[in-house]
């Protein structure tokens, strides 16, 4: 048994959200892996490759140019000197570790795949998200799973593409040592969030399969991937909590080029409202943890007491060298802090222990992450950095795949509707309907502490993401005033 | 009559329809005729169903009362605003019947208007099908596509086509404006004004040509006006677009006020201020003076070498050179200073075929250099592959195996039906098109002033650090659909280029086996 109730406490909300997004050292290729091995049913050993693509280790050579020479003379042109050997070896790693994933040791080590014999086994970095995306592709809606599943699977079989054909050398060599893996199947229903996301995944695959550029549709499926991961995660609520109901969103301000003070500042505190709303997604977790444990019917002095007798003796955080006891003097402190507040013993309970979860036990916590990852996928700016300042600023590609998870081949729509869908859908905003956005934003506090004039600012936000939407050939505008998009391509 | 001249300082920027600022008199006064009237007329006694679309503000309903007595001798049909519309219904009773009897149709409705109108009656909307395929082929390149007229009953006319900065467009309507004019005759308000030496000065054959040189190009760049701009500007460049009284504080010399508005047309006018464009011999001859010959009016009296303000000295300087480009018979050298990417890009589109190989040679030569600086090939288009899942940094790797040789892409330059093309059409854009072999499948970048103009330096050798983001899309995503062409030959060598350190790595891989391409 733990010695820590705290860790107990956290696996088991975990457990419940389906994923632990509890580290910044997710990348969106640990998830591509994940999800790629789930799809396939299949992982391979990339034993060659890593040791090739990877020759130094905290500047010291791991792989020698001759050990090299050695073990793979069988796909070494034999007049190939150690200095060219070592020279396609630095490429090999631009290629197969575009995404910085790769780790000398082949156990955690994450390639950037292009096709299945570059798909490993299980990275601790995975953290459990892909599995709880398959899950969502893999459920029957209206009888039938995700037709982006079948895309993935073609896509990774199909090894004609450059990057797979510059592996085939090394990869025949591992190859043989495919591995099956078996998937439980639960039967589950969507709703809510879960449900948008996969209708919009679904929406996505279609657009997405005429296309055969095969590396580009991977990206796009892994880049959406985590954005539904970061959107699932700030939303879930909605979907729990009686306070919500069904038309409900948490509102994703996009700043279109950060040059509008007003909506910078107003994208920043929408992220803020990101990370509330995970905050009150994990306490309504605990709250039937808590309620298993009976702690609704204890008064507050029962529950300092409870308090007392909660082991707290390890602390996976270093530096946290408290001990037991000043531990569980913090907890109290923190408990009779938000009971001071409510005057609600359940309630402090809960928060006092959601926010010990946050600061005390996850390495990082779960709005960090969301800062990380979307950082990484160009949803949030500054891309790196940044601490509590992010905002939403999609990269054009962000944009790119918002507009194919949501429209269909052939549909055309105005601005003002495209951003009623979008804000339907996720629970974005543009800018587009600059009255019902301003309402929107002020029924979640915002509108009324941005510097500015917001309502100005939006419809001119709306105006240059519909300019980036034009310049990719998804726009025409006609001075009317009218935009209309569409995913007919352009050029 | 003549207008008062403050009246004519208040069309700068009025955003007012001039129905509502002019009466029918004047209006008929001001009224400059294009080919479009000439279509039409044509169209009307053929008696064909005209739709007459656009943006707001293009003229539709001014066009179409131009047109009143012909259209009154054939009994037609005639919609002004189809946006006034509240009848649908009986609407198309009355336009069936006018089809029935065989009489011409011209109906006006903006382009949005036009497309929802479609949407809402599909085909209880006469011609619906015909119209929709129309609309598709509105623009078509080369002559890919070839509409018969006189097959269709059908025309339609899309004014936000019609390029108005052509040089007897922009004559017609100076000159209508300058004779209109009351040219301040015994005025004394201000005997410092401007306005008569403008006026003078705008009236001379050598400063028109010069202006309409410079107004012309804009067409090429993209910049769309209507007829009500055109009158704008020529108001504001000899009003400054105030009235008598406010003139008397400064200076508005139209050599300076072209340069000096405050709406698209002045703001793209400005990329080709003449002071832009060094001229080493004449910049110093203008600073000294000693420039003294081939004025067309006088020499300037100040010269920025006697002045001791630096600043003063400068803005001075900006003056003498703009007045010298309108004024002095060498003032056309520094139109050809203008840069060469100008004149190429006006010259393609202007169908100078010629030009056309070394056109797409220098576009492949920028497109490859975009993804590897050292390379000099222009004669095959490299298809570089990238791929990583993070977004926050540029790709470091590029990947190249196949490549589009010079026969397999053309450039397309956009044009009107053949039916139309009396129209004044300027394009603003091509399309450099490369074709799949075997199917009719093809890739197109669309490429505008701007984006060649970053494409010529590419191509020369400047850093492709320097391309905007808008266009880094474009190249990465015009490589992604070409990569997309799988049973394209490829060979078995592979350019690998680290993108961040600049170095080129050869790979071919044979039986299954590395071996470095050395040499």
């Amino acid at each position: 048994m733990s010695t820590n109730r705290l860790k107990r406490y956290s696996k088991e909300v975990l457990k419940h959200i389906g994923y632990e997004p509890i580290s910044n050292q997710i990348k969106p290729v640990h998830i591509a892996n994940g999800l790629f091995r789930l799809v396939l049913g299949e992982e391979y050993d990339i034993k060659s490759l890593n040791e090739w693509s990877k020759r130094f280790s905290q500047q010291k050579e791991i792989n020698s140019a001759e050990k090299i020479k050695k073990d793979y003379i069988d796909v070494i042109d034999e007049e190939m000197t150690l200095e060219e050997i070592n020279e396609l070896r630095y490429f090999l790693e631009l290629i197969f570790n575009a995404d910085n994933a790769v780790t000398p040791s082949v156990k955690f080590s994450t390639l950037t795949i292009a096709s299945k014999t570059q798909v490993t086994k299980e990275v601790q970095n995975e953290f459990g998200i892909p599995r709880f995306l398959y899950r969502i592709l893999n459920v029957k809606v209206d009888g039938m799973p995700s037709p982006c599943i079948d895309i993935i699977k073609s896509h990774l079989n199909n090894e004609n593409d450059e990057i797979s054909r510059i592996a085939q050398p090394l990869v025949s060599i591992d190859s043989t040592s495919k591995k099956k893996i078996s998937i439980e199947e639960k039967d589950i229903e969507l709703s809510g969030i879960e449900l948008r996301i996969r209708q919009a995944f679904d929406n996505l695959a279609l657009n997405d399969k005429e296309n055969g550029n095969k590396l580009l549709s991977l990206e796009r499926i892994v880049l959406f991937s985590c954005f539904a991961t970061i959107l699932h995660l700030s939303s879930r609520i909605l979907d729990i909590s009686d306070k919500y109901c069904e038309d409900d969103r948490i509102p994703l301000l996009f700043d279109a080029d950060g040059s509008l003070q007003a909506i910078k500042y107003a994208s920043q505190e929408t992220l803020l409202l990101a990370r509330l709303g995970i905050e009150e997604y994990f306490e309504k977790v605990l709250e039937v943890i808590f309620r298993d444990e009976q702690y609704h019917i204890l008064t507050k002095d029962e529950i300092l007491k409870r308090i007392d007798e909660t082991p707290l003796a390890e602390s996976s955080r270093k530096k946290n060298k408290a001990s037991e006891d000043e531990k569980r003097e913090d907890y109290k402190n923190l408990f009779l802090g938000f009971y001071e507040q409510s005057q609600n013993p359940f309630d402090a309970i809960v928060k006092a222990t959601r926010f010990l979860l946050f600061s005390d036990v996850y390495s990082t916590d779960p709005s960090g992450f969301i800062s990380s990852l979307g950082g990484k996928i160009g949803l949030l700016a500054p891309r790196a950095g940044g601490g509590g300042r992010k905002r939403y600023s999609p990269d054009p590609i962000i944009l790119e795949i918002i507009i194919l998870s949501l429209l269909k081949k052939g549909e055309k729509v105005r601005l003002t509707d495209f951003g009623k869908r979008l804000w339907m859908q996720f629970g974005i905003i543009i800018g587009a309907n600059p009255e019902e956005d301003m309402e929107r934003l002020g029924k979640w506090n915002i509108s009324q502490n941005i510097p500015g004039d917001l309502a100005g600012s939006l419809a001119l936000n709306a105006e240059k993401i519909a300019d980036l939407y034009i310049s990719m050939g998804y726009g025409k505008r006609y001075a009317d005033g009218v935009t209309m998009l569409s995913i007919s391509g352009g050029v | 009559m003549s207008f008062d001249i403050n009246f004519i300082s208040k069309i700068y920027n009025n955003r007012n329809s001039y129905a509502e600022i002019f009466e029918d008199e004047d209006l008929k006064k001001i009224h400059v005729e294009t080919t479009v009237e000439q279509i039409l007329r044509e169209y009307i006694e053929k008696k064909k169903f005209i739709l007459l679309t656009g943006n707001p503000g293009d003229g539709k309903t001014h066009l179409i009362r131009s047109l009143k007595d012909l259209l009154d001798k054939h009994n037609a049909f005639v919609e002004y605003d189809f946006n006034e519309v509240k009848d649908y219904e009986q609407f198309l009773t009355d336009l069936n019947n006018a089809i029935k009897d065989d009489r011409p149709c011209i109906i006006a409705v903006n382009e949005y208007p036009l497309i929802s109108m479609l949407d809402e009656l599909g085909d209880r909307f006469p011609y619906y099908h015909q119209i929709l395929e129309l609309r598709d082929n509105s623009i078509i390149y080369n002559n890919e596509i070839a509409i018969d007229s006189g097959s269709s009953k059908v025309v339609i006319i899309d004014l936000n086509n019609r390029n108005l900065l052509q040089k007897d467009v922009l004559k017609t309507s100076l000159n209508k404006l300058i004779s209109l004019s009351n040219i301040c005759d015994g005025c004394n308000i201000n005997k410092k004004c401007d306005v008569p030496y403008n006026i003078n000065a705008l009236t001379n054959a050598t400063v028109q040509e010069r202006l309409f040189e410079l107004m012309s190009m804009l067409g090429n760049t993209g910049t769309h006006v209507v007829m009500r701009d055109i009158f704008g500007f020529f108001s504001y460049i000899i009003t400054a677009g105030v009235t008598c009284e406010r003139r008397i504080d400064q200076e508005y010399m139209y050599y300076n006020l072209i340069f000096d508005g405050n709406n698209e047309l002045f703001r793209n006018l400005k990329q080709f201020d003449p002071y832009q464009f060094t001229h080493p011999e004449i910049d110093e001859k203008l600073w000294n003076g000693t420039l003294k010959e081939g004025w067309i009016f006088e020499h300037p009296k100040v010269v920025p070498s006697e002045l001791e303000n630096e600043e003063d000295a400068n803005k001075l300087f900006i003056s003498i050179k703009r007045r010298f480009f309108f004024e002095n018979e060498r003032g056309s050298e520094l139109l050809k200073l203008i840069p060469i990417e100008y004149q190429t890009f006006f010259d393609l589109l202007k169908q100078a075929y010629g030009r056309e190989l070394d056109m797409i040679k220098q576009i492949v030569l920028a497109i490859n250099r975009f993804f590897n600086t050292d390379e000099t090939e222009d004669e095959k288009l490299k298809i570089w592959v990238t791929h990583k899942y993070e977004l926050r940094n540029q790709p470091k790797v590029a990947i190249s195996n196949k490549s589009f040789s010079l026969n397999e892409i053309s450039l397309l330059v956009p044009r009107l039906p053949k039916h139309l093309q009396k129209v004044e059409f300027v394009p603003d854009h091509f399309l450099f098109r490369v074709y799949k072999p075997r199917d009719n499948k093809t890739v197109d970048l669309k490429v505008d002033l701007g984006f060649y103009r970053v494409l010529s330096l590419i191509s020369e050798g400047y850093p492709p650090q320097i391309v905007p983001d808008n266009y880094k899309f474009k190249l990465y995503r015009f490589m992604n659909e070409l990569a997309s062409f799988e049973d394209r030959m490829r060979s078995n060598e592979f350019v690998i280029r680290d993108m961040s350190n600049n170095y080129t790595y050869k790979l071919i891989i044979r039986d299954n086996k590395y071996q470095p391409k050395r040499g």
